[in-house]
């Protein structure tokens, strides 16, 4: 029997629709006769069905794991949009974070500041770093190779070449004091104008003891000037025009290639011989049957810087 | 090949940030000094080995493994472990910058080699993998740690203002 003290046990399956009909026209009966009740009955029925919460949990990144230890998912959102390495997801996650909640959008802020900027130095004397269009190693390089080359045909030339007429008797490079000597050939004849006397300014007076002429000792040497200086060695440090050079007897000569000492006259030193001296040299030795290869005074040029002093032995 | 046109342009575009890298990583002018110095020496001698497109890499490749190996010994206690550095703070900075710069010097090595490479230099991860020899995954987890370790020498925001 519904009554006004349980209608509200059958109310619910009512409005629910779980009612047997029997019960269903029982408790409509009871409806129609108590009007205020059927009024509240209805009034559920316009009612809307009410919906799941719209509410979010706060601060669900929160919940959330980093892939990086040490990192919360916040952070890791933040840093990877600062290094620009953030998917578009997380992109998305990061603009909601940030918007919802002041502190993300604070971190965000305080992140984006560990971004280094360089400092302002620069290094000290860059253009000593710099190479130069001249490649010095590879000059040097390539002189020691061509020294060596040349050294390797005199050699050569010298084991495989005969006397002539036994002109050239000897040739001695001693390792120190490079000297030639060669003994000339008896036969030789004088040249001719020579008429001056002999003007060496300064020569080996342990082997010239005394002033030369050219009539007197016309045997001997005939120079009319010496014309470098080369150093301040003592012994045979003086270079002799060879244009000037004249033997007119049988004797033994030793040309002596006297190493220099100072670099700067070192070079012009080179230059000089190489330019003058040895075709000069050659081409005398070559009048007197003196086979001399200009190879040989390229070799020592090349491989030091020589001074020519001529002295009888 | 690198000719020698390429080589010194590359003292021109490089030195400077190469410096700049060794002198942080070393905090000693001479120090910096010498490892560029060693860095384009060895650039010259292995210049017809190295392709001219990656010469900076180049450059920065020896200067950081020159560091790593050398002077790395002279400050062995700074441990490539960085999970148990502390920051320590300095109230007296006033500007945030220069706090920065002080707080890069208090990070690990391989840290403040990356995140160098990073901010002053632009490389990639990638790229930084080639210079370091890390694998991307371990540059990217120093990157991420470095910034997590300035931004806690940023404590205060105040001092950002």
């Amino acid at each position: 029997m519904i009554n006004r003290y349980n209608y509200e046990i059958y109310a619910l399956d009512y409005l629910e629709g779980r009612l047997s009909d029997q019960i269903k026209q029982e408790f409509e009966l009871f409806l129609e006769q108590n009007p205020d009740i059927k009024n509240e009955i209805l009034s559920l029925v316009d009612q809307p069905i009410t919906h799941p919460t719209s509410q979010s949990f706060p601060d669900k990144f929160s919940l959330k794991k980093s892939s990086i230890q040490g990192l919360s998912y916040a952070e890791e959102l933040i840093i990877s949009d600062i290094e620009g390495i953030a998917s578009p997801r997380q992109k998305s996650e990061l603009k909601e974070i940030t918007t919802s909640n002041k502190h993300y959008a604070q971190e965000y802020n305080i992140y984006q500041l560990t971004k280094l900027q360089p400092l302002q130095a620069h290094y000290p004397n860059k253009e000593s770093l710099k190479k130069k269009v001249i490649n010095f190693p590879t000059l040097a390089k390539n002189a020691i190779a061509y020294a060596a080359l040349f050294i390797l045909l005199f050699s050569i030339t010298t084991l495989l070449k005969k006397p002539d007429k036994q002109i050239l008797t000897s040739i001695q490079l001693a390792p120190k004091t490079e000297q030639i000597i060669f003994t000339l050939p008896a036969d030789l004849s004088p040249l001719p104008n020579i008429s001056r006397p002999i003007n060496i300014a300064k020569t080996d007076k342990a082997k010239i003891s005394k002033p030369l002429t050219t009539r007197q000792h016309a045997p001997v040497i005939a120079a009319t000037r010496p014309i470098m200086r080369l150093a301040s060695d003592t012994n045979s440090t003086y270079r002799i025009a060879l244009k000037t050079f004249r033997i007119n007897n049988s004797a033994t000569y030793k040309i002596n290639f006297s190493q220099q000492t100072k670099k700067k006259t070192l070079y012009t030193s080179l230059i000089d011989i190489k330019s003058q001296t040895k075709y000069k040299l050659s081409s005398w030795l070559e009048k007197q049957g003196i086979r001399l290869s200009r190879t040989e005074l390229l070799i020592k040029i090349k491989s030091k810087s020589y001074g020519i002093s001529v002295a009888r032995q | 090949m690198i000719s020698l046109e390429q080589y010194n342009s590359a003292v021109d575009k490089y030195a400077d940030g190469l410096y700049r890298f060794a002198l942080k990583m070393t905090g000693d002018r001479d120090d910096a000094q010498d490892l560029v110095q060693d860095a384009f020496e060895k650039l010259w001698k292995n210049r017809k080995k190295v392709d001219p497109e990656k010469i900076k890499s180049y450059l920065f490749t020896i200067v950081y493994h020159k560091f790593i190996d050398t002077y790395r010994k002279k400050s062995f206690q700074a441990s490539l472990d960085d999970t148990n550095i502390e920051p320590s703070y300095d109230d007296s900075y006033s500007d945030v910058m220069e706090f920065l710069q002080k707080a890069i010097d208090q990070l690990p090595e391989v840290q403040k080699s990356v995140i160098l490479l990073r901010d002053w230099e632009g490389y990639s991860y990638k790229e930084i993998e080639q210079i370091t020899g890390l694998n991307e995954s371990q540059v990217k987890v120093y990157i991420f740690r470095a910034r997590k370790f300035l931004r806690e020498f940023i404590k205060d925001p105040k001092i950002l203002i």
